[in-house]
């Protein structure tokens, strides 16, 4: 690869717009056993779709994210939330795979979540939008790939909640996916991530603004939303980098106020990161996503989890991150060791970063090279047997 | 970890010639992965590897090779028994924790097991300590007594007394000095011996 070159295909993305599609006018059948439909979903792509729609990553995004993931919004102060990983000459390279990401089911970035209007009474979803599984959300991706007539992905990727997607999809539509990236990501919700979601969730419904779901139009469950968020945050983080990022440090004062203002650096980050989120983002669609987390088992409906796997194809790329403790290590290891359990093919890979669980989105350059490799090793064999049949 | 280098290009050779087309084939410390991309290319394996290094594990993948990061003992746990044709153990077992129970799961995960080491038998060693009183570096025990990776010290007699208390079946074995095949007196001569074995 010569220097010059990928210094040229390395300005990224530039401008990208996100597009949305009417789908399931007839209703998507619901783990819970409703029906929901029609569903908008909002998507964005990146790159440029072969011919033989043979280049297609489908990344799926973490609970706060949404379909932008990489390049530029008119206007906007940052790009999507993976641009570091998505581009010309970046992990996930446009110049030769063709980048697709929806925003979930149950979201508040275009598609249809309980902040949207039900077009059966004109008014916002709120409480009556029914409960959403992981296995849904992964439903309503199918049938956008249907929409837009990709019959199978190179990849399917994603981190934390867009890891377990990439997980579930293996296992629900293995013949679509020929080779899978999980990162940080685990295959079913432990006591303690249910727990913590918990508290989120009790955060949001104990604010009286929250008014059981029904708060549109008003200023809603500010309060309750930002400590839902600290709490989330502090599972983002490790000990040693919070010890690193904030120490004791007093913020904007030289000693303690013996008072119940903001004494040090970490509160005072904490509250900043529960305000933002507040103004980006819907209290409802957190109480549905962190229940969909929760109910997330992959093992579910099958014997175990090696089972699970026996449907499952391709290679998997298992990245996790050595202090994250929201979604650690050993889980990750579970599931290689599933996957190999059922003759399956998995690279488990840790890397050492005192980033906790947000080492995801941000020890990218460590993640790139082994992206890279696994998506090269799986197109160029696709080519290889292209080129085999060709040749009969 | 850096490989030892010394009788390399011979030992690679040896586990080529022995590894069957086609199969599947563990390395228990793949390093960067050279031999298994070759035994991918020359014999047409799937290969996967286990490795502990984290730089190690990026050269690896990058040459197409699937991998676990990780130690020998969970990496081994993560497959059912007999999964692959054979499973190679090219100058680790010297290094790990409790190599019998490595070598027991071995011959669990694999049909066969190549196990390569660095022989404590060998007359430089013997001399080293026996005349000087010092702990032997040698071209195969290259390491100082307080760097080394090596935990485990052992000779071909002590090798082959295990394998017949554990009633291994030797299919093939080989001796290295500087290179070259040793047959005469291989516990006092051979730097390296290399063991391709079956439960029968």
């Amino acid at each position: 690869m010569g220097r010059s070159m990928s210094q040229k295909n390395t300005d990224g993305l530039g401008l990208v717009e996100t597009r949305s599609v009417a789908l399931c006018h007839e209703g998507l059948p619901l783990d819970s056993g409703e029906t929901l439909g029609p569903i908008t979903v909002a998507y964005e792509t990146y790159g440029t779709l072969s011919e033989k729609r043979d280049n297609v990553i489908l990344v799926c995004h973490a609970l706060s994210g949404g379909a932008h993931a990489a390049g530029w919004h008119e206007g906007a102060r940052k790009p999507g939330w993976w641009d570091c990983m998505i581009g010309p000459g970046k992990g996930f390279d446009t110049n030769k795979y063709f980048v697709l990401c929806s925003n979930n089911l149950g979201g508040c970035y275009g598609t249809t979540g309980p902040s949207s209007i039900n077009p059966a009474t004109g008014k916002p979803y709120g409480l009556s939008f029914p409960v959403v599984t992981i296995p849904d959300m992964v439903n309503l991706q199918a049938r956008l790939l249907d929409c837009l007539e990709i019959p199978s992905v190179l990849t399917v990727t994603g981190g934390s909640m867009g890891g377990m997607m990439a997980l579930q999809w293996g296992v629900a539509y293995p013949e679509r996916v020929r080779s899978t990236i999980v990162i940080a990501a685990s295959h079913e919700h432990s006591p303690q991530q249910i727990a913590f979601n918990e508290v989120a969730r009790r955060a949001i419904m104990a604010d009286p603004t929250w008014n059981h779901g029904d708060y549109y139009g008003t200023e809603g469950p500010r309060l309750g939303l930002a400590v839902a968020r600290m709490v989330g945050h502090i599972t983002y983080l490790s000990d040693s980098g919070m010890q690193r990022k904030f120490g004791r440090r007093l913020q904007d004062r030289e000693r303690y106020g013996y008072d119940f203002s903001q004494d040090f650096e970490v509160e005072s980050y904490l509250r900043h990161q529960g305000q933002s989120f507040v103004e980006r983002f819907d209290a409802n669609s957190l109480l549905y996503l962190s229940k969909a987390l929760d109910y997330f088992d992959l093992a579910q409906g099958f014997e175990s989890l090696t089972e699970a796997f026996e449907r499952a194809r391709g290679p998997y790329l298992l990245i996790a991150f050595s202090s994250d403790w929201l979604y650690a290590p050993e889980q990750v290891k579970t599931i290689a060791k599933a996957i190999r359990r059922a003759g399956g093919d998995a690279t488990y890979y840790e890397i050492s970063s005192d980033y906790g669980h947000d080492a995801f989105l941000l020890d990218y350059d460590r993640q790139a090279p082994l992206i890279r490799s696994l998506l090269a090793r799986v197109y160029e064999a696709d080519e290889g047997k292209h080129a085999a049949a060709n040749a009969q | 970890m850096p490989q030892q280098t010394h009788n390399k290009p011979e030992i690679d050779r040896w586990i080529v010639e022995h590894t069957p087309e086609g199969g599947r084939v563990l390395d228990i410390g793949c390093g960067e992965g050279d031999l298994l991309a070759r035994l991918v290319s020359e014999r047409h394996v799937h290969g996967a590897g286990i490795e502990l290094s984290e730089e190690c594990v990026v050269k690896a993948v990058e040459k197409g090779l699937s991998v676990h990061h990780g130690n020998a003992e969970e990496g081994m746990d993560h497959y059912a028994d007999g999964t692959f044709d054979l499973v190679v153990m090219s100058r680790t077992i010297q290094e790990l924790e409790a190599p019998l129970r490595m070598a027991r799961e071995a011959f669990r995960i694999g049909k066969r097991v190549a196990i390569v080491f660095p022989n404590f038998g060998h007359w430089r060693i013997r001399k080293r300590l026996a005349l000087e009183g010092r702990a032997p570096r040698t071209r195969s025990f290259p390491h100082t007594w307080y760097g080394s990776p090596n935990r485990r010290f052992f000779t071909i007699a002590d090798w082959e007394g295990l394998c017949a208390q554990e009633k291994w079946h030797c299919l093939g074995r080989a001796f290295l000095a500087n290179g070259r095949k040793i047959t005469v007196l291989p516990n006092l001569r051979a730097e390296v011996a290399m063991y391709l074995m079956d439960l029968r």
